[in-house]
């Protein structure tokens, strides 16, 4: 069922916040609401459960709320789908409902780790050919462009094009540019309350070991006042853990699971 | 105030709840720690809350936490 409107996908989660749901669900009103405008949020409901689904070009995103570990029968797989459920140790309904989505058809991917850069860290920059900006308005396709090159399709988690828009129109886009104009790097920001989420960073292969990324990330650090920054890091980035880990991101012991169904 | 606290001290042992004034923003609580604090409110103090309520501001500290059920019970 397509949603039409904020308030009927309030009437909705709110009927699934009871003791003992298991969710990865933790959208703000603001981001349902561009959602539902986009036509790209449906959901599937039943007594126990309720799944969120967020269309994207190829593929569906989903969200949960589980009040025991079933699933009726429906047809909302048809497509292929991907899910993110993030936990810490002490979080076994989630690691149980990760468990019930393997045995759903869902494949795991891969694990990310969150990092916690602690608020007011100084992070220094350095030397670089690359010239750190904000994100114009006209720059956005060649910042998509950037994005699908370095990133995952299906998993990447990347922006739909009216989210890109939306986020370079709040500054939450920054971009490495080269002395010939070229963009050579971008840093994605995802604001959560007080704190910040880093959720992109590319440097293109051409312009690596320039300096883009120290730079970019001391730049967004600025922009965001050194506010409370989370990260989450793939264990097999090595280079990301390395520049996450040098500037004095800690693990801080939540971890996810990337699950996909074809 | 005291139920409200067993509750917090459920959820996320080894925090001053009665000191804390930043418990989102300062990362203290997360997302998926305010869904089961908001069940187990409801459940307890026999109120509605909704989507609407989870708001940053509403969970930042065990004072907000209990205006917002009070606010609720009116």
């Amino acid at each position: 069922m397509q949603i039409e409107s904020y308030e009927a996908l309030s009437a909705c989660i709110s009927r699934h916040l009871r003791r003992g749901v298991a969710t990865n669900a933790f959208g703000a009103k603001e981001a349902y609401i561009k959602e539902i405008k986009e036509k790209a949020l449906s959901v599937e409901e039943w007594d126990d459960g309720l799944l969120l689904f967020y269309q994207r070009s190829g593929y569906q995103r989903m969200q949960f709320y589980l009040q025991s570990l079933s699933l009726p029968e429906f047809g909302c797989f048809s497509q292929p789908t991907v899910t993110e459920i993030a936990s810490r140790e002490k979080d076994s309904a989630l690691h149980q409902a990760t468990a019930f989505w393997q045995s759903q058809g869902f494949s795991l991917l891969y694990e990310r780790q969150r990092l916690t850069l602690a608020k007011q860290t100084p992070v220094a920059s350095v030397e670089s050919p690359l010239c750190v900006r904000l994100v114009g308005p006209e720059e956005a396709p060649a910042v998509a462009a950037l994005m699908r090159r370095c990133f995952d399709r299906i998993t990447g988690c990347l922006p739909a094009q009216w989210e890109l828009c939306d986020d370079i129109e709040k500054e939450n886009l920054l971009c490495a540019v080269a002395p010939s104009g070229e963009i050579a790097g971008l840093l994605h920001i995802g604001r959560e309350g007080a704190g910040t989420q880093l959720r992109h960073i590319a440097v293109a292969e051409n312009f690596r070991r320039q300096g883009g990324a120290q730079n970019l990330l001391a730049a967004y650090l600025q922009h965001t006042q050194h506010a409370r920054s989370v990260v989450w890091v793939r264990p097999d980035n090595e280079a990301g853990r390395q520049l996450y880990l040098n500037n004095g991101y800690q693990p801080d012991g939540w971890r996810s699971a990337v699950l996909y169904r074809p | 105030m005291e139920e409200l606290l067993n509750i917090l001290n459920e959820v996320c042992p080894g925090v001053d709840f009665t000191k804390e004034t930043a418990l989102i923003d300062d990362g203290i609580l997360e997302s998926l720690d305010i869904v089961t604090i908001v069940a187990e409110i409801m459940d307890v103090f026999d109120v509605e809350l909704n989507v609407d309520d989870l708001l940053p501001e509403n969970f930042n500290s065990a004072q907000a936490m209990l205006e917002l059920i009070e606010s609720r019970r009116q």
